[in-house]
């Protein structure tokens, strides 16, 4: 994992077309804004990993009852 | 292309059959083939796995609950399943069943989206979600009427 410390409106730039700036930094929140190519996707990670959670918990009870 | 839709898009495709996944599912990255049928007399869908037998999910359309979802469908997401018109589109949801099955749920933070034209299809994670992962069937509490009992 690359660690780096970036002050307020600097940038990021990731395999020259991703641009992530700092916006704002204030009580322990860091507002982020992103610029990417459309097929990119950002995700919040918790967000994907409730999917991923929910999905799983959609095949077990699925399986109980297709089996039926 | 950006498509809002508002209500259920009616289709000239078959709904069912197969799909692709070319990202598979988040927590099933690696499935991508699967074969989308209708469960009789219910007002669900299977979409089973054509790699691992084991492996199938519940889905209904949320305009079977909902009246009036509404989903705006991202660019990035248009772009990659190559949609250009509505008609093209199926909007589905994973049900998570329970007993009793009123109280089983279906995921709207993450529909799935099918062209039903190229059968390629993604689970999209919604970045501004209004529903959740567990967003109830109701129907004017007639989620009996969902065939399962």
């Amino acid at each position: 994992m690359l660690v780096l410390t970036r002050k307020l409106d600097e940038a990021l730039i990731i395999d020259g077309k991703i641009e992530v700036v700092i916006l704002g930094v204030e009580e322990g929140k860091v507002r982020i804004g992103i610029s990417a190519p459309p097929e990119v996707k950002v995700h919040r990670k918790e967000i994907l990993e409730a999917v991923s959670q929910e999905n799983k918990a959609a095949l077990e009870a699925a399986r109980k009852f297709l089996k039926k | 292309m950006q498509a809002q839709i508002h209500a259920e898009p009616t289709s000239r495709y078959n709904e069912v059959g197969r799909v692709v996944f070319p990202e598979g599912l988040p927590g099933f990255e690696t499935l991508r083939n699967f074969e989308l049928v209708y469960i009789p007399e219910t007002s669900f869908l299977g979409l089973m796995s054509l790699e691992e037998e084991q492996i199938g999910f519940i889905l209904t359309s949320p305009w079977n609950w909902i009246e009036d979802y509404e989903i705006d469908i991202p660019e990035s997401v248009c772009h990659s399943l190559e949609l250009s018109t509505e008609e093209d589109v199926q909007i589905l949801a994973v049900v998570t069943l329970q007993n009793p099955v009123e109280a089983s749920t279906m995921n709207l933070i993450a529909p799935l989206v099918i062209n039903l034209k190229t059968r390629s299809a993604s689970q999209v994670v919604l970045s501004h979600p209004v529903y959740t992962t567990r967003e109830p069937l109701r129907r004017g509490g007639e989620a009996k009427d969902a065939g399962l009992d």
